[in-house]
């Protein structure tokens, strides 16, 4: 079985935090747990403010291994508002990342 | 058991619900057969965009499950317990504090029939007042204009106005300039979707952050439009003080006016634009009236003051060279105006006088050809590709009301003439009589707006009981603790509270009545429309989907049902055959309405029932008609705006305002109040009555900004859902409680001490609200940003006004004063504060 991956392309994530409500919902993580949390980076430069939004899998995060394995998408990538989410292996997620300017690989396992 | 699952609708969208042995388990998307859906398809700029086929729910519908098993939950019926109606102690002094006694529904429903019968034979009809908050539920049937309504209008009441509380100044302002008074002063929205990809080089958001208001009611919808305008190459420019969440996401420029200023921003444009000659004269000339008196205001001809970025600069503090090159960009590029998620609802309306940036926002668009391709006022969360004419009612329409609809045998109206306004509920109540210009909401003439209101009416009585459907005003109304004044007055000698759950005004009720959720009851409804004022408002979703809410659980603990608790009270007062209509129950209504639809052209009432939605498709020979084409190209209104009274008449080419043109010198504002120096026929940026440079900054040198709430629907969800908490930017805990966020910039932060997580006091003359503080510079300097909207009332001496509020209820703070004398919208925008580190 080839490594299965997460792909976020942070250029469009809003930050609505959906994804992490939809992993909770999901997995009935109990208060304080999650599958993924969505961070908020703030660089000022130069009087520009840049924030970006930036979903992070955890311990948690088991790739919704009981959806996937009936062909279903996990949750979060389901429900992200923005559709930038994509579950692939490895190997097909770089490819997508070659052409992109904001994009981060994650591999749960 | 094996699991069951029904579809059911949320103010966030359709939901299909898991359960599993009377327990829901899970809730989901609507699932909908994918061959249901059948998307359109927008071709622009050599690309094509079609939306996916699914659904995208508001993130905090997730969480639903949670919320209905909420701990918060009204469960029983309640008596508080030194309120004894028999003996006369009613001690209404001691709402808000003291504790309440379970009772069981009959005494409660006893209770509540008798002192209805007492009140209406001692005092009238007049005596009695009740209204129903917004949005804690969903459902044509069993919500907000339903059985509340039919029940009130049956027994008569005073009816209380709703102020237009998410628009204010396009209702009071914009209505005046351009019309559309029957969308309560937002512009049409048809096709702009298509027509913004097509040919928009530019989106300038003012006051406008759609990714946290979510298209309103639906949901996560429209979130991908954003990024295909993106894709499609079109800059976005923000204007806000805040840099909110659609600028961090999408935003090319962030420009931060002082809070209040935007009318001294919109002129220097202006002037800009009249120095440079970059304007469309033509289309000033055929289609506008009095252009050349505010041309002569902007130049300074008539005041000595020109309006050049220079003077601007030291009201709104944007450099002028960088007012200068957005005004050249604006006017290079074929530019879209949104002011908020439709069209008008940005914070920049809740101000003092923000009528008179709404209607030069308005005055841009125009100097630039409103109407032109391109060229619009677009909210960006309504105006898909929209197949308008297939009916089904919203709530707020005629036919949608339990009381009014066709789907009633016996319509049912109120006799009471007396009224009320909301916003001065609590002055009516402590200090009457009480006068008031205007509706409320005046969507069905120009005039409303001006029509005099005086209560008591002469002979009337005051109010005496006061029925609460919903509980959410501490948390969304201004300067609220003149509500929990208002309700501990002996005048009030009863109070009523119906909610699903514990709100912020729920303790202030002499008796409970648990209402159950959407999900414990039948109806039918559907997604993103409510209706009314706000017609064709599912075009902010991708499709046009039906439910038939099902039934999924039986009422929680001894809730019950809205209609089935009216209908008791109805019967106990001698009229429930009125009131069920000759014994409709909930089923029978929702199969009215369905027959009263278009749907059984297209679906027989079996096969929707058991598919539980039906997807409207739009045809495919689907013809776009994008707003105000018809009235940039002259023609007659083409698009099916079905309120808009001069379409399909002789003055079709016309808008709605008295000359039909867009009036920089207004006409309805001229003929009614010529003299009135707030709001003048001509709009001007006049200074706040409290913002940067009035005296009360020296005291309290922060502005509050408090727009709507991104995690939560205005004040539902929120506690209620206790995942909510754990998101940062909407609830964060500290040492075991779940604190309101209020953000703030370090160089504000720094000299007063506060850092990142530490406990804050917002605090003002009209009160103190602690807050966990977020340090960032995504505020301006001198702004503090707070959501309005908390549900958690928690004074630290309850029943004590103007005590500390730990819940997070920052409209404490704001100013009851209206946007301007005879403008009577709400301000919340004009506040000034002081912030210091807590230590308890
Ligand atoms: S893949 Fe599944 S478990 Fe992992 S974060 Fe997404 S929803 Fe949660
Ligand atoms: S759902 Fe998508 S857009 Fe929203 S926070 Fe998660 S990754 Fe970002």
């Amino acid at each position: 079985m080839p490594r299965m991956g997460l792909l976020i392309d942070y250029e469009y994530c809003t930050g609505c935090h959906t994804c992490e409500v939809a992993c909770k919902q999901e997995h009935n993580h109990p208060a304080g747990e999650w599958g993924i949390k969505v961070n908020e980076n703030i660089v000022v430069r130069s009087q520009k403010v840049t924030i970006d939004y930036i979903p992070f899998p955890t311990e948690c995060c088991d790739l919704c291994g009981h959806r996937t394995s009936q062909g279903l998408l996990p949750a979060c990538v389901k429900h992200c508002q923005a559709n930038c989410m994509m579950y692939g292996t490895i190997a097909e997620l770089s490819k997508v990342m070659e052409n992109k300017p904001k994009t981060v690989l994650f591999a749960p396992r | 058991m094996s699991e069951q699952v029904f579809t059911n609708c949320t103010v966030g969208g359709p939901i299909s619900v898991y359960v599993k042995d009377g327990r829901i388990v899970r809730v989901r998307p609507i699932v909908i057969d994918e061959e249901d859906f059948k998307p359109w398809t927008i071709e622009a700029k050599g690309k094509k965009f079609s939306p996916p086929r699914q659904v995208k729910l508001a993130s905090y519908v997730n969480t639903e499950r949670t919320r209905v098993y909420s701990d918060e939950r009204a469960k029983y019926p309640m008596k508080r317990v030194d309120f004894d109606p028999r003996s006369g102690n009613r001690n209404t002094e001691n709402r808000g504090k003291s504790a309440y006694v379970r009772i069981s529904w009959d005494e409660a429903l006893d209770i509540v029939a008798a002192e209805m019968k007492r009140i209406v034979q001692d005092y009238g009809p007049e005596a009695i007042t009740g209204i129903v908050s917004s949005h804690h539920n969903w459902g044509t049937v069993n919500y907000k204009m339903g059985p509340f309504s039919r029940f009130m209008n049956r027994l008569g009441f005073t009816f209380i106005f709703d102020n237009p509380d998410s628009w204010e100044g396009f209702h009071w302002g914009a209505v005046h300039a351009y019309g559309f008074y029957w969308r309560l002063g937002c512009a049409e929205p048809y096709d702009l979707l298509e027509d913004t990809l097509k040919n928009a080089e530019m989106v300038v958001y003012w006051s406008s952050d759609p990714y946290a208001s979510w298209g309103t009611y639906c949901g996560g919808e429209s979130q991908i439009w954003r990024l295909w305008t993106r894709e499609a190459g079109i800059k976005q420019v923000f204007i806000d003080p805040f840099c909110n969440h659609t600028a961090a996401t999408i935003g090319d420029r962030w420009i931060a006016p002082k809070v209040g200023t935007d009318s001294a921003l919109a002129l220097a444009i202006a002037y800009v634009w009249l120095n440079d000659n970059t304007y469309d004269k033509e289309y000033l000339e055929t289609h506008t009236i009095g252009f050349e008196h505010f041309r002569d205001y902007v130049l300074g001809k008539e005041d000595n003051k020109p309006k050049t970025p220079k003077w601007a600069e030291k009201i709104c503090g944007v450099p002028a060279r960088h007012i200068t090159a957005l005004a050249r960009e604006w006017a290079s590029k074929r530019t879209v105006l949104s002011c908020g998620v439709r069209a008008g609802f940005g914070g920049a309306i809740r101000l003092a006088y923000g009528h008179e940036w709404a209607r030069l926002a308005v005055f841009l668009q125009a100097m630039q050809g409103l109407g032109k391709p391109g060229v619009s006022m677009w909210g960006s969360g309504m105006g898909a590709p929209f197949n308008a004419n297939f009916f089904f009612p919203g709530y707020a329409d005629t036919d949608g009301k339990l009381s009014t609809t066709a789907a009633a045998d016996k319509k049912i109206h109120n006799p009471v003439q007396q009224r009320l306004y909301r916003l001065l509920f609590p002055e009516a109540i402590l200090n009457p009589p009480i006068e008031w210009r205007g509706e409320g909401f005046c969507g069905n003439s120009i005039e409303q707006q001006f029509k005099s209101y005086k209560y008591p009416l002469p002979g009337k009585s005051e109010v005496k009981m006061f029925y609460r459907y919903g509980g959410s005003f501490i948390g969304t109304m201004t300067e609220t603790n003149r509500w929990v004044m208002a309700y501990q007055s002996p005048k009030l000698e009863f109070v009523v509270n119906q909610d699903c759950w514990w709100g912020s005004e729920t303790r202030f009720a002499d008796i409970i009545l648990p209402a159950c959720t959407n999900l414990e009851r039948d109806d039918i409804a559907e997604f993103g429309n409510p209706g009314g004022y706000s017609a064709h408002g599912s075009s902010g979703c991708n499709h046009r989907i039906i439910v038939r809410q099902k039934k999924c659980i039986e009422p929680l603990f001894e809730s019950k049902s809205d209609y089935d608790i009216f209908t008791l009270l109805a019967e106990r007062l001698g009229f429930k055959d009125d009131f069920t209509d000759g014994g409709k129950t909930t089923l029978d209504w929702v199969k009215r309405y369905f027959e009263i639809s278009d749907l059984p052209k297209h679906i027989s009432w079996e096969a929707f029932n058991s598919k539980g939605y039906y997807v409207v498709p739009v045809p495919d020979n689907y013809k776009s008609t994008p707003s105000l084409r018809w009235f940039y190209e002259g023609r007659t209104c083409d698009t099916p705006d079905y309120l808009n009274p001069k379409r399909n008449t002789e003055k079709g080419k016309e808008l709605g305002t008295y000359s039909g043109k867009i009036e920089f010198v207004s006409q309805s504002l001229t003929q009614h109040l010529p003299d009135d120096k707030e709001r003048p026929p001509m709009p001007r940026y006049i200074p706040s009555w409290e913002g940067p440079n009035s005296p009360l900054a020296r005291k309290y040198p922060l502005q509050l900004l408090s727009p709507h709430p991104r995690y939560s629907f205005h004040t539902h969800y929120d506690t209620h859902s206790p995942w909510l908490g754990e998101i940062p930017g909407h609830r964060i805990e500290k040492d075991g409680y779940s604190y309101w966020v209020a953000r703030i910039h370090p160089r504000d932060a720094e000299p007063r001490g506060i850092k990142q997580g530490d406990i804050v006091k917002l605090y003002n003359d009209r009160g103190a609200v602690l807050c966990i503080a977020q340090v960032t510079e995504r505020c301006k300097p001198g702004v503090v940003h707070s959501y309005c909207s908390s549900i958690k009332y928690d004074p630290m001496e309850p029943g004590k006004a103007y005590s500390i509020d730990k819940g997070g209820c920052v409209n404490l703070l704001t100013s009851a004063r209206m946007l301007s004398k005879n403008a009577p919208g709400m301000a919340p925008n004009s506040c000034l504060i002081e912030i210091n580190k807590w230590e308890a």
